[in-house]
Parts: structure tokens; sequence; C-alpha cells
């Protein structure tokens, strides 16, 4: 089965109901099944019904993800992007991207991707831990931020979805908030009975911390419960997950 | 159906709060219990229970690791406490240990 993927964020329009139809139809001239997946609100509907699309509540600058899936799809694909590309900004990695601006909080933001492990001998969560801790600034005579994680994961390991982690502090010592994204070559055990991860985010928030601040990640935290969202989110390059993680920070959530 | 009305707290509350309540909802659909569940993050009070939930419920249960707000509106309620770690590794085993109490 041929699986091809398109990214890109609406308008500011949303999308419209005319341009849902259009796709709808577009989608008919295929046998490819083709889904639409809003990260930003969490929600993934087919797009040959356009009205679960219209409900699927997309807001303007919603990050989304298109799914298209058949013996036909690079065909399929090519169309759809053409359509995509008229209307909507595509999502190009390999331009700059701005994850605060994209995110929509001020904060510090570090990528370790797999490349950045594979050089390394085996890990284990304690050193990974320390490692992402020496990425968070924190006032000068504070333990360092690695001990504060595995402080917070002896209370309860941090394992949401399937195998994404997202390793949490917020304390009175952090002087510039921080997520540091980490994506292992190799799932790695952390120690939880919900399974390895091969995925981390690392929180790290000044206390007391702003309602912004912490309405952004109550949205993460909220959104990372789904499991199809972490298979998604495990699966990405790193560029993909780097916007999928913004648009999780900034999107309300259709359910929430 | 057993009906049991939850509060979800930890002390950070950006995540575990959240992550207890989805898996104390999935397992009681999983079980053929009626539940809701109200967190009390670093939001606040989300999905408040209303007083006729608390009222048509069967029993309470606390899954926290802190002190929660507004324990008096479950005055005379029976009252279940747990973990959020226990929660978190079982919560289908959570739910079981409340039934008896039902």
């Amino acid at each position: 089965m041929l699986i091809r993927q398109a990214a890109f964020y609406l308008g500011r329009s949303g999308l419209e109901t005319w341009q849902a139809e259009k796709l709808r139809k577009l989608c008919t001239y295929f046998h490819a099944s083709v889904s639409l997946f809003n990260v930003s609100q969490c929600c993934r509907v087919p797009l040959e019904n356009s009205l679960k699309v219209m409900a699927a509540g997309n807001k303007p600058g919603d990050f989304c993800l298109l799914f298209i899936e058949g013996m036909d799809a690079e065909l399929a694909h090519l169309v759809l992007l053409d359509y995509i590309s008229e209307h909507f900004k595509i999502f190009q990695p390999e331009q700059d991207f701005n994850f605060v601006q994209h995110a929509g909080v001020e904060c510090f933001f570090h990528l370790l991707t797999a490349a950045d492990f594979t050089r390394q001998a085996v890990i284990d969560k304690n050193t990974l831990l320390r490692e992402i801790g020496g990425y968070i600034k924190m006032s000068a005579d504070s333990c360092p931020a690695g001990e504060l994680f595995l402080l917070r994961e002896k209370h309860a390991a941090t394992v949401m979805g399937p195998q994404v982690a997202l390793p949490h502090i917020m304390t009175e010592l952090i002087t510039v908030p921080s997520i540091i994204l980490a994506s292992l070559p190799e799932p790695l055990d952390w120690h939880s009975p919900r399974g390895p991860v091969r995925c981390i985010i690392a929180a790290a928030l000044p206390k007391p911390a702003s309602v912004k601040m912490i309405r952004a990640f109550t949205n993460l935290s909220k959104k990372l419960v789904d499991e199809n969202i972490c298979r998604l989110f495990v699966d990405a390059p790193a560029p993909l997950q780097s916007a999928m993680l913004a648009a999780m920070l900034s999107g309300q959530g259709k359910n929430q | 159906m057993k009906n049991i009305v939850a509060v979800t707290a930890c002390p950070t509350g950006i995540a575990h709060t959240y992550m207890a309540a989805d898996l104390l909802r999935k397992g009681a659909q999983k079980l053929g219990i009626h539940i809701r569940v109200e967190t009390q993050g670093a939001m606040g009070i989300e999905n408040q229970l209303t007083p006729q939930d608390i009222a048509q419920a069967d029993l309470v249960l606390i899954v926290s690791d802190i002190e929660i707000e507004q324990t008096a509106r479950f005055h005379g309620k029976t009252i279940s406490t747990a973990s959020i770690e226990s929660a978190l590794t079982d919560a289908d085993q959570v739910l079981q240990d409340c039934l008896p109490l039902c």
C-alpha cells in the first residue's frame, strides 16, 4: 500500500465549506483513501466526507496533515498538493521554522535528533534526563534540572501515549521556560508499565508560570494521551515533529 | 450500571492529572461503569462536577497526590482514594477496587 503525506497550515479563513467540498470532489477521482488530520485540533476525518471535515473544528492557522493511502496515492498526492498549495501554506521543512512563533509561547526550544544519540554508548533514562537537564537554564545556585526531572519521575513515570514521554518540572529555579524534544533511534525503558519511549518532550517551566504558558502545556498533555497522535508523532521526521509539537501547544483542541 | 464521580489532581498539574483522567474514563468504559471526571490541574478546575452529578453518584473517587479543592461538597458520600501512580499503572484495578464500595 502506497502512503503519501502532505503537511500544511490553514489560511486566515480556516477551511471553508467550498474548499472542503472541492477537496472531496478531487478525492473522488482516485481510489486512494484520503484523510485530514488536524494536529492543532487533534482530529482526524476522512476527506471524502465534507460534513465531517467541516465538523472537525478547523481554525485559521491550524497545522494539518493529509494522509493518502492506496495504489494511486502518488497521483492523488500530486493533484491534492497542487490544490492545497494554491489555497493554503505548505509546510516546508527545509525553510527556517520558528518554533516560538508557531507555538505561541515564549520559550527556549532545542531539538535532539536520533543522530545526536548514535555516537553515544547505550543510554538509560537517568543519563538522558541529566543530558536534557543540561539545556535548561536555571538560577546559578540551584541543583541541575536533570536531578529535578529524576525526582519528578520517581513520583510517577511520565509516559503519555504510546512511546512518548513528557517529563516536566515547574519550579522557581527555572529562569527560562524550555522545551527539549529528543527523538531516540531505539525505544528506551522509561520504567513505566505504559512501555518504552522513543520521543521525549521535556518541559521546564518557571513558577509561577503565566496562564498562557500553563494553557499551552495542558493543551499539549491533553493531546498526548491520544494514541493516534502519539503514533504519528513518533514516526514523523524531526522537522515535522517540531511543527506538530508547536501546533499541539498552540491549539486548544476540539474536545478540550 | 454503577455511577462514579472522580477528581484527579497532581502537584504540577500539567500532565498526570489529565493522563489519570483519561485512563479512568477508558477503564470505566471497559468495565461498564458510568463515570464523570473532574480535573484539578494547573488550569484550575475543569469539567467541574455538578451538585446533581455528586448526588446521583454511588461513589466519589479521588485520585490525587495532593489535597484537592472543594471537598465539602462530597460530605455524606462514600469516598474512595487512590494515588495518581496507581491510576497510571492500572486504572482498571483502581476502578475495580471501588466497586464493592458502591
